[in-house]
């Protein structure tokens, strides 16, 4: 558990970010029609707005079930130290990024 | 049912928000012996009692909001874009992205907090950023109820 649940939150939030920039996603959710519809699906007028959010979840949560197993591998006294630190500082690293990727929402007035 | 559901998700986040933040000021900012006043006694609290709450308050409301998610994008997000609200859009995208990481912190969050309580730095940052999130969402979800909820 020291090494898994730290593991869990890195993995997640690195194959999240991942996840959001190439939209990785097992599947798109349709909400106006009800539907999932396998791999990434853009929406039209007929379907309605996709959503991939919760795909990248199931991504990003078998990712961190990964991670977590691989840092059971490693050696513990090796790496025990390390994970205290990233298991705030990527998630932190994280949050900073998708807030700079998030940019354009709020200045897109500015460019014209 | 969708108002019933949101008003639950809303009032879930408060319970949310009041213990976090109970718990990430008297991490950061412990109550001293002796402190009695208002802000004292608000830090003063056994954080680690709060921490099976938090996490319980965490994945209830997160699922709650995911399903009212669902609204958000056909009613709510297509009309603020025909409206050029992008601003209010963008602050929910980041909504949405900070509640997965903070979703996939809570199993080091209860480690942390139950199993390595001497790792004050790690389990103050993973409380810290947990209150920051939910503060975040807690305001983020008004904003846009203000801007546009489900009438």
């Amino acid at each position: 558990m020291e090494r898994a649940a730290p593991a869990f939150a890195v993995a997640f939030a690195i194959f999240y970010v991942l996840a959001f920039t190439f939209n990785y996603t097992p599947f798109t959710y349709f909400p106006a029609l009800n539907e999932i519809k396998l791999g990434v699906v853009p929406g039209s007028d007929t379907v309605g707005p996709p959503i991939f959010w919760y795909g990248w979840l199931v991504y990003s949560i078998l990712a961190g079930l990964v991670g977590a197993a691989v840092a059971l591998v490693l050696p513990a006294k090796l790496t025990e130290k390390a994970w205290s630190l990233l298991v705030w500082l990527v998630p932190l690293v994280a949050i900073a990024y998708m807030s700079y990727e998030a940019r354009h929402w709020f200045t897109y007035n500015l460019a014209g | 049912m969708n108002i019933a559901l949101l008003i639950t998700h809303g009032l879930f986040a408060v319970a949310l928000l009041g213990a976090l933040t109970h718990q990430a000021l008297g991490t950061v900012w412990p109550r001293k012996p002796g402190q009695r006043d208002f802000v004292a006694r608000f830090r003063g609290v056994n954080g680690v009692g709060y921490t099976d709450a938090v996490i319980v308050l965490y994945i209830a409301t997160f699922i709650m909001g995911g399903i009212v998610y669902t609204i958000y994008r056909i009613e709510v997000r297509p009309p603020l874009e025909a409206l050029q609200d992008l601003p209010t859009v963008g602050l929910f995208e980041l909504k949405e992205h900070f509640l997965a990481f903070g979703l996939a912190m809570l199993p080091a969050y209860w480690f942390f907090w139950h199993r390595r309580p001497e790792q004050r730095l790690t389990r103050t940052m993973i409380t810290v950023l947990l209150a920051l999130i939910v503060w975040w969402s807690f305001l983020v979800g008004h904003i846009v109820n203000n801007v546009r909820g489900f009438a």
